[in-house]
């Protein structure tokens, strides 16, 4: 038994132990040992962890949580953690995996053999209220009526356009997120809708797609965005583990 | 350490008429996306066996991506002011123009 914590990176199905190699969290001085703890068949990737504080969000911590995670992908199918989980020692992740051992299978079952893919469409235009005015000759006889006249419209007046301006943004976002996702139907299993954060973007969708079915799926990007407009940009990422389909909210061991 | 940052590869096609992005740009996004993903989505442990869970609480990269997400922070029910952005100093000096 080690004295130190764990660092928890992910989950993965196996039942040996595996070796990653120095590739972890910094511990004693240098990239921590990866290695697994598993209970039947499911396994922590874990590396000691002797940091008493709380693992902050710094570069020299995200690059080798991301970086494991990219590691084990290779090889497995890998469960993410967030980042940040430092149980005290391997007995409580034996733990917490027996503890949970039915959820994580489900979850394992779910992406075995899957990738995650990002696709980001955005609206490559200098000003997305211009584009939209130019496209609805409603929103535009509106905004001509209110900024026409020989004065000023009120706030009240403005904020009607604006609520009609996200209306129809709201619209033609929907709209077009229904018409990339079935355009992509055939490339996946599962498909999640990101609310977008920025109001340039379209749409901000993660797809579940089989490991060998990445290619398809990158042919399918250049196919459906050739089939939209010159103001539609396509960004697409990955593979990456799945991060987006990953709904499990581990509980504690029992003490 | 020689083991480079490991991004994945990140494309971008517009509507008709595909093309690349620049390198440098692809990998700032990149880099985006995976923290978007690392610090907000993936299995999260509930209770006492976590010791330490990462003081995220609102990271800012450029001028207005919030890359960890309200959702995370109620899930957490962690109250506290946002001081966690000392971590993200750090993190937002290789990190620009996001």
């Amino acid at each position: 038994m080690r004295s130190s914590g764990c660092y928890v990176y992910g989950l993965i199905r196996t039942a040996e132990n595996k070796d990653f190699g120095c590739i972890g969290l910094e511990h004693d001085g240098r990239p921590g040992r990866v290695y697994t703890v598993s209970v039947d068949s499911v396994a922590a990737v874990v590396s000691e962890y002797a940091g008493r504080d709380k693992v902050l969000p710094l570069r020299r911590n995200l690059e080798p949580h991301h970086r494991v995670i990219r590691e084990v992908m290779k090889t497995a199918t890998i469960v993410p953690m967030s980042f940040g989980h430092v149980a005290r020692n391997e007995a409580e992740v034996q733990r917490t995996l027996r503890r949970n051992r039915d959820s994580l299978r489900g979850e394992l079952d779910r992406v075995d053999g899957k990738v995650e893919m990002g696709l980001k469409v955005k609206w490559d235009v200098d000003n997305i209220f211009e584009h939209f005015v130019g496209l609805d000759p409603e929103l535009a006889a509106h905004r001509d009526e209110l900024f026409g006249r020989s004065h000023a419209p009120t706030p009240a007046e403005k904020i009607e356009l604006g609520q009609m301006f996200e209306r129809r943004l709201a619209q033609e976002r929907e709209a077009q997120t229904e018409r990339v996702t079935e355009a992509f139907r055939a490339h996946f299993s599962e498909v999640k809708v990101n609310p977008p954060k920025h109001e340039l973007t379209v749409m901000d969708l993660a797809f579940l797609v089989p490991r060998e079915g990445v290619t398809a799926f990158e042919k399918c990007v250049y196919e459906v965005a050739g089939t939209f407009p010159a103001q539609y940009l396509f960004d697409f990422s990955g593979p990456w583990a799945p991060f987006n389909f990953v709904e499990l909210d581990l509980h504690q061991a029992a003490a | 350490m020689g083991v480079a940052s490991p991004l994945p590869p990140r494309r971008s096609v517009r509507g008709r008429s595909p093309r690349l992005l620049a390198q440098s740009r692809q990998r700032r996004v990149s880099l985006c996306e995976t923290l978007d993903r690392v610090l907000n989505k993936g299995a999260v442990i509930a209770g006492d066996i976590v010791i330490s869970v990462a003081d995220v609480e609102l990271v800012y990269l450029g001028v207005n991506l919030v890359v960890a997400s309200a959702e995370t922070m109620r899930e957490w029910g962690q109250g506290r002011p946002p001081a966690g952005c000392r971590g993200a100093a750090s993190l937002a000096s290789g990190v620009t123009g996001a």
